[in-house]
């Protein structure tokens, strides 16, 4: 996954942002962030073959963790994103336990997360001291200590260090043992079975490092946004994002979500530019029919059609 | 605790009857949306999370019919009802068929796609406001005891029971239903005795996503179209659906009318949204604790 290519590419990125206009570097907070929570999905969803339809219960989770922390009790927004990232993997797991003990799979698991994550919306959604459906809003305080950054370059470098950390912790379980029982849980449960591996507990491990990462993108959400309600931190199409742009880009590939974030993140920008307003919802028919396009033309995404392209085996 | 009590005996259980009467009315119409469900779901094995959107196609069309037209939603219906079919068998020839052998994740993303892509066609076409459709059963209740119940709620209940009757006859009792049937429970098997299953699979898609062409008119006296609306019902077809064992036409008239009734009665207790958390809560259980459902088992 570290191909010369890639680590160039994302050089060439970085050292591009401060001449970047604003709105390009709005762009590239949206792919990382995005591309960011893609990457953790595939966590669950791609190595380990759980497809999840709630992953928007951690991101909303993250948010308001960090952001009621620092609105209520006053605590700094980085030990805020260290409690959220927490919170997730606490809620990963507590959720995985739950889910994978009673041994549900496929659409009864994608069911279930769906369900919960709209019970947290609604939870939310109802309760005052959270703002309930009018959210929150985090005044704006620029400064380091505030998680808040006087520019929006700087803000590019944190969501970009959050794809980051993400993909060296894919890197590092697709190195070690761990990446071998997602893979044998992915292929076949009953071999890993028979093989000795605990599948309960090796998906319960992936729910909880999925839900971490994911938790990590709510708190700088948040203080990019300064604003979090439950529909945009817990709704459903957050949780669809994910898993569309996983889709697209590749489940199989380690960097694949990344690359579906990085192809269609500018798309929408770029049509919602040009549409100004008319024809709501296009990018999303769109993302409909690259949905159904991949899955029957380039079952292996864009990532798959980039590496048949170029001749090698993964990206 | 005292107050609490009180304020149940006072306040909430005169109202439990009217409550009561409006959940039963509620759910004899998400009953026949998860009959249509468990029907494609139960026959060609095939989980579709566009359900719900072609209820929303449907009541858009009864709208279009009713503002461009003129024609009251009972009329449309024989607009609709064969529209929405034809819909249904589009699909079925263009994006069903194809995936019927693939694995069940890829059939989720096929049918998540049909969904965002239905969904925001509407948005696209009609905006994102919520259109009523008039009708002149609109806001005309009848009196039944001392509850006060929507004509056209009553009628559309009265409707999605019947159909579900005659649904469950048509698959019992006729052969064109013992062929649906035999090709549900072992599609080899139903080939080689002669069942045209492709035949059978297209007509009970038709029959579970057409079936939605009747209910849209029917609804539309007493609800709204918004292009966000598919995705609601079709999670509550689902629930309805797992609560009352996927494949069971029963199960699923009983689990309608069960969620129908947790539906009105918890928003009567609590108010806001809350009653969705208690619903949540129900089918997550259920999924947990019992996901064969109340009545267990496929019986198609």
């Amino acid at each position: 996954m570290m191909r010369p290519a890639t680590i160039i590419l994302f050089a060439v990125v970085c050292v591009a942002i401060p001449w970047l206009p604003p709105y390009g570097q709005h762009v590239v907070i949206l792919v990382a962030l995005y591309g960011a929570l893609a990457l953790a999905w595939n966590i669950l969803g791609g190595m380990t073959g759980q497809m999840s339809l709630g992953h928007a219960l951690y991101v909303g989770a993250g948010a308001y963790v960090s952001t009621v922390l620092f609105l209520k009790f006053g605590i700094s927004p980085w030990l805020g994103l260290l409690a959220a990232v927490a919170a997730g993997g606490a809620l990963g797991a507590l959720l995985g336990f739950t889910v994978f003990r009673r041994r549900l799979s496929g659409v009864y698991f994608a069911l279930v997360t769906l369900a919960i994550a709209e019970m947290a919306l609604h939870v939310v959604s109802n309760w005052s001291f959270l703002g309930a459906a009018n959210g929150l809003s985090i005044p704006s305080t620029p400064g380091v200590a505030a998680f808040q950054f006087s520019s929006k370059a700087a803000f590019c470098y944190v969501a970009l260090g959050t794809v980051v950390i993400v993909s060296l912790v894919i890197w590092a379980i697709e190195r070690s043992r761990l990446g071998y029982v997602f893979l044998t849980i992915r292929e076949n449960e009953s071999s890993a079975a028979a093989l000795g591996i605990d599948v309960v507990q090796g998906k319960v491990i992936a729910s909880a490092i999925s839900g971490a990462l994911a938790a990590m993108i709510g708190p700088i959400y948040a203080n990019y946004v300064l604003f979090i309600d439950p529909e945009s931190v817990f709704g459903v199409t957050l949780s669809i994002d994910a898993l569309l742009f996983s889709f697209v880009g590749g489940l199989h590939a380690p960097l694949g979500p990344l690359l579906g974030a990085a192809v269609l993140v500018p798309l929408t920008e770029w049509l919602r530019g040009e549409l100004t307003g008319h024809l709501a919802g296009l990018h999303l028919i769109i993302y409909g029919i690259l949905l159904i396009g991949v899955m029957r033309l380039a079952p292996e995404g864009l990532a798959g059609l980039l590496s048949r392209l170029t001749g090698r085996r993964s990206t | 605790m005292g107050h609490w009590i009180a304020r149940v005996l006072m306040d909430i259980l005169p109202l439990l009857p009217q409550t009561l009467a409006d959940g039963i009315l509620l759910g004899g119409v998400y009953a026949i949306v998860a009959v249509g469900l468990t029907l494609t779901f139960g026959v060609l094995r095939i989980v579709n999370f566009a359900h719900g959107d072609f209820l929303a196609v449907g009541l858009y069309l009864t709208y279009f019919c009713a503002s461009f037209l003129g024609l009251d939603p009972y009329l449309s219906l024989f607009i609709v009802l064969p529209l929405v079919t034809l819909a249904a068998s589009v699909t079925y020839r263009l994006l069903i068929a194809p995936i019927l052998d693939e694995p069940e994740r890829n059939q989720i993303v096929v049918s998540l796609g049909l969904s965002l892509i239905l969904q925001n066609a509407l948005l696209a076409t009609f905006t994102a406001d919520l259109r009523t459709i008039p009708s002149v059963m609109a806001g005309r209740v009848v009196r039944i005891g001392g509850m006060f119940l929507q004509t056209a709620s009553l009628i559309a209940c009265a409707a999605s029971i019947l159909v579900c009757l005659m649904l469950y006859l048509f698959l019992r009792r006729t052969e064109r239903g013992r062929m649906i049937r035999a090709a549900a429970q072992d599609r080899d098997a139903a080939l080689m005795c002669g069942v045209n299953v492709d035949r059978m699979y297209l007509l009970a898609f038709c029959i579970g996503v057409g079936s939605l062409g009747l209910v849209a008119p029917l609804i539309a006296p007493f609800s709204y179209a918004s292009p966000s609306i598919g995705i609601n019902y079709t999670l509550m077809a689902f629930i309805v659906v797992v609560l009352g064992s996927m494949g069971n036409f029963i199960g699923a008239l009983l689990g309608g009318f069960i969620i129908g009734i947790a539906e009105a009665v918890g928003g009567l207790l609590t108010g806001g949204s809350v009653n969705f958390i208690i619903i949540y809560a129900i089918f997550t259980l259920f999924l947990l604790f019992r996901p064969e459902g109340l009545l267990g088992g496929r019986r198609l």
